[in-house]
């Protein structure tokens, strides 16, 4: 009888395994994979330049992430815009997955990767107590990636990530400012400079990296995690 | 024999542990155990009815809940994508001879054409917008796009509405204004008592936020039929202003992270209903 529960046991792992494997969608190791672009979502005017320096900058960073931290084997980026130009294809906004098809096409690659900037923005917010104040700007990014089998045409896997900056300044006991012995201990003034524009930076790297690490975790990929 | 089996288990136990993660040479791309038992799916162009299009709150809730079918692991999407054709634009095309039916009918005089004509039969869905379970949108167009996209069932979604609020926490005033009475009549605390409720009667906390409602539907690609819709209603908050005895937080106003945040709720909320409803069976009969 324990022999049979025994039995059973090991078909009950082996079914486990052979599901878990199927669940999880696979790419091969040396496949070769095109960046194609990393676009942005939601029309709007006044930062659009923002917007566009940070496509660009998410697409060189999800370039270098992969061929730093994977065995894939990475089209060159600085292809891209030449084929873009050839084809007569302009890159603006959010990307299509057909527009990236149709790159990843050209480049001869297995696969490609896109995704856009789903959304971004900053947050100010500053709190005041007794003992401290301080005025907190916090950046936040929301990336999508998708990796499309070039073959197929069908997106193999999707992911999304939150990235996040934030910068603080303030004082600590500032209220002792207000006592005669302020000369010996007036409080203590704290700032980080970081612009606005870099805590967005810093934001859309962060999400990207999150995205990339979920798609490759997702993909069962061996990667080195990028120290952020 | 029972060693056999022991050893049995335990390799089988070593091939559960180390086969799903090692194993990146695994051709193709599988889709997951359970997403093969469900048809293909299409996900369409999603339309937004608000007055906020600028925005493509369509696209980013596209975005949003194709990532979450794909999570899931339950639908196969045969086309991960909104795909470009405009779904309204092709259904008002189809329908244009219905239009210039009735315009004809209604300058002729003779109204009984246009109320015995399709459109107004009840089964026709009036818009893709407002397509109801079991109503019908033009199979004509339906069966086109999932022949060209190999798809059994077209997904579709609408932004209803999308608004903004602020408004103040009542619950936090009415839970402030109870510990107020409570400290003021404490015995023995008396003046101290009688400040800190003081205080405590002035806090207050204001809230704001983003409301979605978000409208999603299943369509049978060969017969246009409407085989599931749900209506959802989501709203994401923030802290505004916070005032308690000595301490004071302040946000600035909402941007566009928290009015992603509550397109990504109403894209979590469509999903796991459609989930829940392929569970119990009430979705691709």
């Amino acid at each position: 009888m324990r022999s049979y529960r025994i039995l059973l046991l090991a078909c009950c792992m082996l079914m486990l395994a052979t599901q878990v494997t199927l669940a999880f969608p696979r790419i091969p190791a040396d496949a070769s994979v095109s960046i194609v672009g990393i676009g942005y979502m939601g029309e709007d005017g006044s930062n659009r330049e923002i917007r566009e320096n940070l496509t660009d900058l998410a697409t060189q960073s999800a370039a270098f992430y992969l061929s730093r931290s994977t065995s894939l084997n990475i089209t060159e980026v600085a292809d891209r815009g030449k084929i873009l130009q050839e084809q007569g294809l302009a890159l603006s906004g959010s990307i299509a997955d057909s527009d990236a098809l149709k790159i990843g096409k050209l480049q001869h690659a297995d696969y490609v990767i896109c995704g856009n900037i789903v959304g971004m923005g900053i947050n100010y917010s500053d709190e005041n107590n007794p003992i401290f104040d301080r005025e907190t700007t916090k950046a936040v990014a929301k990336i999508s990636l998708h990796l499309i089998d070039v073959k197929t045409g069908s997106v193999v896997s999707m992911v999304t990530a939150d990235g996040s900056s934030e910068s603080n300044s303030g004082s600590v006991l500032s209220i002792l400012r207000g006592l005669p012995q302020a000369s010996i201990f007036g409080g203590v003034d704290f700032k980080n400079e970081t612009t606005p524009t870099g805590l967005l930076t810093n934001a859309v790297e962060d999400g990207l990296t999150g995205a990339m690490d979920k798609l490759l975790d997702k993909l069962a990929i061996k990667h080195q995690p990028m120290a952020k | 024999m029972k060693n056999m089996l022991k050893c049995a288990a335990v390799m089988a136990l070593g091939a559960a542990l180390i086969f799903p993660g090692t194993d990146t040479e695994a051709a193709a791309a599988e889709p997951a155990a359970t997403a093969s038992q469900s048809p293909n799916c299409v996900v369409m162009k999603f339309s937004d009815d608000t007055r906020y299009k600028g925005l493509e709150s369509d696209e980013r809730f596209a975005e949003l809940v194709m990532e979450k079918l794909m999570d899931s692991g339950r639908f196969k999407l045969q086309t991960q994508k909104p795909i470009g054709k405009d779904m309204e634009e092709m259904l008002y095309n189809e329908r244009r001879q219905e239009f210039v039916d009735a315009k004809r009918a209604i300058e002729s005089g003779d109204l009984s054409a246009v109320f015995e004509g399709q459109a107004f039969k009840d089964e026709m869905a009036n818009t893709l917008s407002t397509a109801d379970k079991g109503q019908i949108v033009a199979s004509a167009v339906t069966s086109r796009i999932g022949k060209e996209s190999n798809a059994e069932y077209l997904i579709h979604g609408t932004i209803v509405n999308l608004g903004k609020g602020t408004w103040e926490d009542t619950d936090f005033k009415s839970g402030t204004s109870l510990a107020a009475t409570v400290l003021q009549n404490i015995p023995g605390l008396g003046l101290f008592g009688s400040i800190g409720g003081g205080l405590l009667r002035n806090a207050n906390k204001v809230d704001t936020g983003f409301g979605v409602i978000v409208d999603m539907r299943v369509i049978r690609a060969a017969d246009g039929e409407v085989v599931w819709n749900q209506r959802s209603q989501v709203r994401v908050k923030k802290t505004k202003n916070l005032n308690v005895p000595l301490y004071s937080k302040n946000s600035a106003a909402l941007n566009e992270t928290d009015y992603v945040k509550a397109l990504d709720k109403a894209a979590q909320e469509v999903v796991k209903g459609m989930v829940k409803d392929l569970d119990e069976h009430k979705l691709f009969l």
